[in-house]
């Protein structure tokens, strides 16, 4: 069973929508990344996940279970399986050890089995000897650190971190990063990660998933642009201020497009087709992910190709070469 | 849950306040005026009552007036004050009843020693009243509806004038205690019951200009029971023990016994004649 | 200066012999500004909460009308209560005018504004964060309330101490709700009127230097209170 189903899930903030996702789902026992620029809605992803929000329209179930239908567990005992840390942790005002505690005290654990259960926490993320250290006089990777600690020590199914790894100092970063890896494939905890660090998105996780104004892209969060759209004759064009590209009819006011990698196609000769959108430029980056290459070519913009292993060692390519980037305007997404 | 709080908050709420309404038959509340308060009289007198009748009495000092109103009101049982009128009016409208005269002293003008409007040689108090109004002297009146400023207007109306409004003329609306201790800083003249000022006559540098014992500076004490046909919670039965009291051979002499620190009697008992060793 | 100084020996004296009736009157004192202030907390503090946590149609007006009654003149809260518990008022039968109970009364009417709107303005600046994380913790609603509560603690204790601070210090509603019977309803502050007005200006000095002792100890040990928490 999914650890999360989502199914036609919107959300609302002060009258305007800023999520809106069909479908998706969290298998259990995985790492996710949610990737997304800032606003794209994915700390409000994370809220509606971790139960701290109740959705506008759809269904959020965890583990087959909706606590929002008024049947079944109550969002407050979905919160009780579920660990949590904000983008900016916030310590009680007391010490480091009652901060780790407070989760298994309001639990009612007995004392002694708190106590040691703080200390092996407190081991794990590098901090033995500082339970009796407060709040104020710790850095801002060890709030962090404390944060996560205090979030682990209930043993929750999944751990949801906004940005846990964003103003960092390395050596957090490290014990963090580690300790992520070691619950989930040791434990099989569930882990959901916000971050706007593509590269961190793909070496911590199973899965990354894009949100883009609220909408969950299928690709990678590469090849958005952002303009002006307007109307030349029958045709629809987004000036990005350095290049323009054909789009589909699109409404007044839409600033935003996205061109999914796969829909890209890469020509070595210089091409003439029946697609309108036609450009030129220079490979800056050759990548393999998935089983496909990815080929980042600088054409004024920076666009992101995917193609097959393939067609990119039977085109011969390399870095500098000059490439044609072929889509067609339908495959233009507008937002 | 919450909601179980609240009840619960609520209950304790009354557990707090509900003690203090046992109100039993051996207690008793007595408004009275601070004359009789102020001047230690009460503090003498009421524990000997108390002790015999085991009847605690709790004394509400303020003025004539409020203290006619709480008695009124049925906030008190018992009521000792001094203004004549006011108590025929209190006892016509039903308030009251079994109202007796208890004790009297006399009213006394006092003043700054030298006497800037010369009152010290008037014929009588209304016309010492029409000197410091000649002189626009400082007067100092209560203003707060006591039985000294009952008596204060009812001069200034046998004076045939109204000062009310004057620049000379300053209303508190305090006690007697106050009062005179005003009148001392401004050097002003003032009405006072002779009990009062014998009692702060060391603390301030006023002077007893007027004395006589003319009708118009007479000064009696009556108490009143409130009337329990129409407050059927009062104490009733503890009023009258202290009516009887008061009125009775022992209480008089205790009245007539009771002098300030320097040997002054300050209140005569009006029942029973005791021959007074002040004068 | 020298009838000052005068007064300032007399008072000291009549502090240190603790002159059974000043000893009295400084404990109903403390007792009813105690009670008060407690019931007041009681009260007052779980609805602070609502007003600061919540967003409800009129909580402007609600706020407003708070912070109007901390300026709630003392001698309009005894007419007030005076009317509503003489016997001829509607709370006439409880028989609570001229009782400590009564002057509770008027005090909690005198606290409960103050400590509301303090308690608000305390809960309301704790960070939002706090409230968001107790609940990822899984904290119930009252351990969520209790938990701000706890963080607001500083704010919260001088709040209390406030309302403390007015009640023990009235004189207006404690003396025309209690009537300032020796021995029964005689509180610091309607002694000092009294033996003020009878020109007996060193006991109300020693009066009013013993009352701002008590208020003196009181601090220092809600701030003793205030440090133990944090450990």
């Amino acid at each position: 069973m999914n650890l999360y189903t989502l199914q036609d899930l919107t959300f609302s903030y002060n009258g305007h929508q800023v999520l809106d996702i069909p479908e998706l789902s969290f298998s259990e026992g995985k790492i996710y990344s949610i990737t997304g620029p800032n606003g794209s809605g994915k700390t409000t992803l994370l809220n509606l996940l971790g139960m701290l929000s109740v959705p506008d329209g759809g269904r959020i179930l965890f583990k087959g279970q909706d606590p929002h239908s008024g049947n079944g567990p109550k969002p407050a005992s979905i919160r009780k399986q579920v660990g949590f840390l904000l983008q900016a942790p916030y310590l009680f005002r007391t010490t480091v050890e009652r901060n780790i505690g407070y989760g298994l005290s309001v639990r009612k654990v007995p004392k002694e089995e708190l106590d040691q259960k703080v200390l092996d926490v407190l081991h794990w993320v590098g901090m033995q000897g500082m339970e009796k250290r407060r709040h104020y006089s710790l850095s801002g990777g060890e709030v962090q650190r404390v944060a996560l600690a205090r979030a682990l020590v209930t043993d929750p199914t999944v751990l949801l971190l906004d940005e846990p790894l964003a103003n960092v100092d390395p050596v957090s970063r490290g014990v963090i990063e580690g300790i992520l890896l070691d619950k989930c494939r040791n434990e099989g905890m569930s882990i959901i990660i916000t971050t706007h660090d593509i590269e961190q998105a793909y070496r911590l996780s199973h899965e990354v998933i894009t949100l883009f104004d609220g909408n969950v892209l299928p690709g990678a969060m590469e090849n958005i642009f952002h303009g002006a759209v307007y109307q030349s004759g029958t045709s629809w064009i987004l000036d990005t201020g350095r290049l323009s590209i054909y789009v589909p009819q699109g409404k007044e006011g839409t600033r935003t497009a996205f061109i999914p990698p796969e829909s890209i196609l890469l020509s070595d000769a210089a091409v003439s087709t029946s697609a309108r959108n036609t450009l030129r430029g220079r490979i800056t980056k050759i990548q393999e992910r998935n089983g496909s290459v990815e080929v980042t070519v600088d054409a004024g913009e920076t666009f992101t190709s995917r193609i097959t292993r393939e067609s990119f060692q039977n085109m011969g390519l390399n870095l500098g070469s000059e490439v044609s980037l072929i889509f067609k305007t339908e495959s233009v997404r507008l937002y | 849950m919450t909601r179980k709080i609240y009840l619960t908050l609520l209950i304790l709420f009354f557990a707090v306040l509900l003690p203090g309404s046992s109100h039993a038959a051996d207690r008793l509340k007595l408004s009275s005026t601070t004359s009789t308060d102020n001047t230690g009289l009460l503090a003498y007198i009421l524990p000997i009552f108390e002790e015999k009748t085991g009847i605690r009495v709790d004394v509400i000092a303020v003025g004539t007036g409020r203290a006619l109103k709480l008695a009124e009101n049925g906030d008190v049982d018992v009521t000792l004050v001094h203004a004549p009128a006011k108590e025929r009016s209190f006892m016509f409208a039903g308030y009251g009843v079994n109202r007796r005269p208890v004790m009297a002293n006399y009213f006394i003008i006092v003043g700054p020693g030298d006497d800037p409007a010369g009152i010290a040689g008037a014929g009588n108090a209304v016309e010492a009243f029409m000197m410091i109004r000649e002189a626009q002297a400082p007067f100092i009146s209560r203003g707060d509806e006591s039985g000294t400023h009952t008596r204060e207007l009812a001069i200034w109306k046998a004076a045939d004038s109204n000062p009310g409004g004057a620049r000379w003329y300053l209303e508190t609306g305090k006690g007697m205690g106050e009062s005179l201790a005003m009148a001392d800083e401004k050097r002003g003249y003032t009405l006072s019951d002779q009990g009062s000022f014998l009692k702060y006559s060391d603390k301030v540098e006023l002077a007893a200009l007027f004395t006589g014992r003319s009708k118009l500076l007479y000064n009696p004490y009556s108490i009143i029971a409130v009337n329990p046909s129409r407050h059927p919670h009062v104490n009733y039965a503890g009023a009258i023990k202290l009516i009887e009291f008061m009125t009775s051979p022992e209480g008089q002499k205790l009245i007539g016994d009771f002098t300030d620190g320097s040997g002054n009697v300050l209140f005569e008992p009006l029942v029973i004649k005791i021959p007074s060793n002040a004068q | 200066m020298e009838y000052l100084i005068g007064a300032l020996t007399e008072a000291l004296k009549l502090i240190i012999s603790l002159d059974s009736e000043v000893l009295s009157i400084a404990f109903l004192s403390l007792k009813v500004a105690g009670t008060a202030t407690l019931l007041a907390a009681i009260f007052g503090i779980p609805l602070a909460y609502t007003i600061a946590t919540r967003d409800f149609p009129g909580r402007g007006a609600v706020l407003t009308f708070f912070n109007t009654l901390m300026a709630l003149p003392t001698v309009l809260v005894g007419l007030l209560g005076y009317s509503f518990l003489s016997r001829k008022g509607p709370l006439g039968f409880l028989d609570l005018l001229f009782t400590p109970s009564g002057i509770i009364i008027g005090d909690l009417i005198l606290a409960f504004p103050l400590i509301v709107a303090l308690t608000v303005a305390a809960v309301s600046s704790v960070d939002e964060r706090a409230r968001i994380t107790a609940m990822n913790l899984g904290a119930s609603r009252l351990q969520v309330t209790l938990t701000v509560l706890m963080e607001a603690r500083y704010a919260l204790t001088a709040a209390v101490i406030n309302g403390f601070g007015r009640v023990i210090a009235e004189v207006g509603s404690a003396m025309m709700l209690g009537g300032n019977i020796r021995g029964y309803t005689r509180t610091m502050t309607t002694a000092i009127a009294l033996e003020t007005s009878k020109g007996e200006f060193s006991l109300a000095m020693a009066l009013g230097l013993l009352l701002l002792a008590l208020a003196l100890s009181i601090n220092l040990l809600f701030r003793r209170f205030q440090r133990v928490s944090t450990q």
